[in-house]
């Protein structure tokens, strides 16, 4: 990726966020109910994250898994968590459709990148209530209720 | 969700400042950025529990991060209106290597 000094003012602070946060509201405003389901489903049963030995490197410690197919096993069992909070939101990079799948509970993060219809990382944030405080404006929530899947501005 | 050791937290920090150093990496920026920025936010506030030996090693790692300001500017969710404390001066790299010298004498100035 080409790295460009960004001096972005403050006054700029909204517009990146809210701009960003509009176009993926508007992307999902022309999905169906079925839409989402499927995708939901596919992020359920997918077993395999790519690029495996890179993301270990890099996490593995952090869940303190101490071979790849340990932290392979807890992605795998992260993904079918019932209790998954599910952000959607475009990345600044390449403005690819992004989910984070969030448990609260370990702090720990699937990312899925829904542009290349794969799983992208998977990691573990040290804070997850300050994490979602920091991104308040910048992303979409995305819930399942008695009436179907909702997206909610967070 | 338990708060991390103060150890784990300080390798944590030191694999993200890595991870944005790692062009190999360079795919994973915006997440790193993310994770690095709230990361050094919670070393901030606890702060007082870190030996001296911690503490050289997060200003060490600081040194490092002021480096990649451009790199910040450019992945990490910067400028952030959700934070307004100058200083967390890793919030504001956005605008340069110098916002961490200035909140560094605004600390010193505070003291």
């Amino acid at each position: 990726m080409a790295e460009h000094t960004v001096h972005r003012s403050l006054g700029a602070a909204a517009s990146w966020q809210s701009e960003l946060r509009a176009q993926r509201l508007a992307q999902l405003q022309t999905i169906t109910q079925q839409d989402v389901q499927a995708l939901v489903d596919e992020m359920t049963s997918t077993t395999h994250l790519p690029r495996l030995s890179m993301h270990f490197k890099r996490h593995g410690h952090e869940f303190g898994a101490a071979t790849e197919g340990a932290y392979q096993q807890l992605f795998r069992e992260h993904a079918r968590l019932s209790s998954l909070r599910r952000f959607t939101f475009l990345m600044r990079a390449d403005n690819a459709r992004m989910w984070y799948l969030i448990d609260e509970a370990s702090g720990s993060i699937a990312a899925y990148n829904e542009s290349r219809k794969r799983y992208w990382s998977f990691f573990r944030a040290t804070d997850v209530p300050r994490l979602l405080g920091r991104m308040r404006g910048a992303w979409v929530e995305v819930v399942l209720t008695e009436a179907g899947w909702r997206h909610q501005l967070w | 969700m338990v708060a991390w050791t103060i150890p784990d937290l300080v390798d944590y920090y030191e694999r993200r400042v890595e991870g944005l150093e790692d062009k190999a990496y360079s795919d994973y920026w915006e997440d790193e950025a993310l994770l690095l920025l709230t990361a050094r936010d919670e070393i901030h506030d606890r702060w007082h529990e870190l030996d001296p030996e911690q503490r050289s090693r997060i200003l060490a790692l600081d040194e490092r991060l002021v480096k990649k300001y451009r790199r910040i500017a450019r992945y990490g969710p910067v400028p952030n209106p959700n934070v307004t404390d100058r200083a967390r001066w890793w919030w504001f790299l956005h605008k340069g290597p110098r916002v961490r010298e200035k909140a560094l004498a605004e600390a010193r100035r505070a003291s």
